[in-house]
């Protein structure tokens, strides 16, 4: 072995703690900055929609690249090796164009009064209802997605400070609460972008530092060839990982999306649809102001650079395989696994970078999770309680929201408590798949084709999660259903023909009420 | 539509098309690298319909 696996020490201890307080503290004054420039809660939400393509794109980044990204990718192709990188996301610079060029319409919108994604459903097809129930599917996927923010969380803190990874769990929900306390999700695009900055450029240091240290690319090829899988907890196969696909044994290998290349395409159109898909991105262009083209080749520019960050992630999973072999699958590193190979390799590079490392991925779930505890209980508050009784005090709106904080918090928080998931990014794949395959459609396309109408929408919502709820590792195997591409693609294009064959036959809303949506060209 | 934004939009189906043989028939670092310039050449033809021709701030 030509690296030992680095164990937690007080200095690193103490850097993780400084470099996690000094985001803590940035992340405050910037917030309570931008705040101070916030007059309402609907100035929160969309800000002055002053803000340029430089802090919308990277606040984009930033939303986007959660814990899976800066944290979990590593752990998959740690674990499946090429196979993982199906996963690892190499072609999300696709899905996050798609989200620029189909999102941008979303300033249209906050024109017409939309402060979140189901408002402007609401507007889009003038329905109530819809506006709920994009409410309620919302909560439902982004509880899922919380779950991996923890496990990213908790297993940094773990590995850095030696701490027993429940303690670890319980304390990172701790500073979530600080974190919210301070007012860390407050002025969100500003301290987003900040965060989006900050992934960028660790994820790319870390990348090529963790290609350098396993001797490059060619040895770490060469070393991978030389490797089979290991089941988390230590079984061995002979399955090598020197291929793009993972023949895994059915039927529980079958949930793995790289089995086959039926998976793998199937995580292609995920990539294609996802990052339209997650309302929490597209909500990023509701304070964007008018931009020029040059403005809009810039923003493309960020997504770029920004978009390349998930592969140095996966290029840290696969040099640490081939420093490390599958040490890391053995019991001694339950529950994390293979989602331990990033943070040991930072370490194993050196101190500073194991910080820098830490306080990325902090910032990476702590924003994630204290943003869509927001958006969960925003839904709440918004998009049901105000939505089905308009004459709700907003006093009462905002102590509501708060109170609903406590549960979006907590219900996550416990999942991992009780049953963490063994490789993050493949877990949190099953909700992306499901927001992938309703939301590009229900949001990203009705905002482009007149012709969608409310109930198409709705059946492509309620559609999406039965068919979610079928996931392979769910209730999917109760009926056959034990593949994961073939669920994923169910998913996806039976939720696109559900929403294109119930709109075209029922009746949109009349023209000239979609004259001000859809204004005609001169 | 313009046969020139179909034509794009051909090429951009290509590029998805690219993703799995490139896996299939090259593997290795070459497929993981060479996804992401795929993925960065879909982009920039996206990218330039919309800007080239539906460009909507005018």
């Amino acid at each position: 072995m030509a690296s030992p696996i680095p164990e937690a020490t007080s200095e690193l201890a103490l850097a993780v703690f400084v470099a996690i307080g000094s985001f803590l503290a940035f992340s405050f004054f910037l917030g309570f900055y931008m705040r101070r420039t916030a007059k309402n809660f609907e100035g929160w939400l969309v800000g002055r929609r002053d803000i340029g393509p430089l802090v919308t794109g990277f606040a984009l980044v930033a939303s986007y690249l959660s814990g899976w990204a800066i944290f979990g990718n590593a752990g998959l192709t740690y674990t499946y090796g090429w196979s993982g990188s199906w996963l690892v996301g190499t072609v999300s610079i696709m899905g996050i164009t798609i989200c620029l060029v189909l999102g941008y319409r979303m300033r249209r919108y906050v024109a017409l009064g939309a402060r979140t994604v189901p408002e402007m459903l609401k507007i889009r097809f003038e329905s109530r209802f819809i506006q709920a129930l994009a409410g309620i599917t919302m909560i439902i996927l982004l509880l899922v997605y919380c779950v991996g923010q923890y496990k990213a969380m908790a297993t940094v803190w773990t590995m850095t400070t030696g701490m027993p990874f429940h303690g670890s769990l319980l304390f990172t929900a701790i500073l979530v609460l600080i974190y919210i306390a301070i007012g860390g999700y407050a002025g969100t695009q500003w301290v987003s972008s900040f965060q989006g900055i900050l992934l960028t450029v660790v994820g790319w240091i870390l990348g090529v530092a963790a290609l350098i240290w396993a001797g490059g690319a060619t040895l770490i090829a060469d070393r991978l060839a030389l490797q089979t899988y290991t089941v988390p907890g230590g079984n061995t196969t002979s399955i090598p990982l020197d291929k793009y696909v993972l023949p895994l044994h059915a039927s529980s290998g079958l949930a793995f999306p790289g089995v086959d290349y039926i998976g793998a395409i199937a995580t292609v159109f995920m990539f294609l649809f996802m990052a339209t898909g997650f309302p929490h991105n597209i909500a990023r262009f509701l304070g964007v102001r008018k931009i020029s083209k040059r403005e809009y080749w810039t923003m493309f520019c960020i997504l770029v650079i920004g978009g390349l960050t998930p592969l140095w992630i996966g290029v840290v999973g696969l040099a640490a395989r081939s420093v490390w072999g599958d040490s890391l699958m053995s019991p001694r590193f339950w529950p994390m696994y293979g989602d331990s190979a990033a943070v040991l390799t930072s370490i194993s590079i050196g101190v500073p970078l194991a910080a820098l490392f830490a306080a990325s991925v902090f910032a990476a779930a702590v924003a994630t999770l204290a943003g869509m505890s927001m958006i969960m209980a925003a839904n709440v508050t918004r998009d049901i309680v105000h939505n089905l009784h308009p004459r709700f005090s907003p006093q009462k709106l905002l102590w509501l929201t708060r109170f609903m904080l406590i549960p979006f918090i907590a219900i996550p928080l416990w999942w991992v408590f009780t049953a963490p998931p063994p490789i993050l990014s493949e877990f949190m794949a099953s909700s992306a798949v499901a927001q992938a395959g309703i939301f590009f459609f229900v949001v990203g396309v009705s905002m482009h084709w007149k012709r969608a109408t409310k109930w198409g929408a709705s059946a492509t919502m309620i559609y999406g999660l039965i068919l979610a709820l079928l996931h392979p590792k769910a209730y999917g195997g109760n009926f056959g259903l034990n593949h994961w591409g073939i669920w994923a693609l169910m998913l996806m294009f039976g939720s696109a023909a559900v929403y294109f064959c119930v709109s075209l036959i029922t009746k949109p809303l009349p023209q000239e009420k979609l004259t001000t949506l859809f204004p005609t060209k001169h | 539509m313009r046969w020139t934004v179909k034509l794009t939009l051909v090429v951009m189906a290509l590029c998805i098309a690219l993703v799995p043989l490139l896996a299939y028939f090259v593997g290795g670092w070459q497929a993981y690298w060479g996804h992401a310039s795929i993925a960065i050449v879909f982009s920039i033809l996206a990218v330039l319909i919309k800007t080239k021709y539906y460009w909507e701030e005018n």
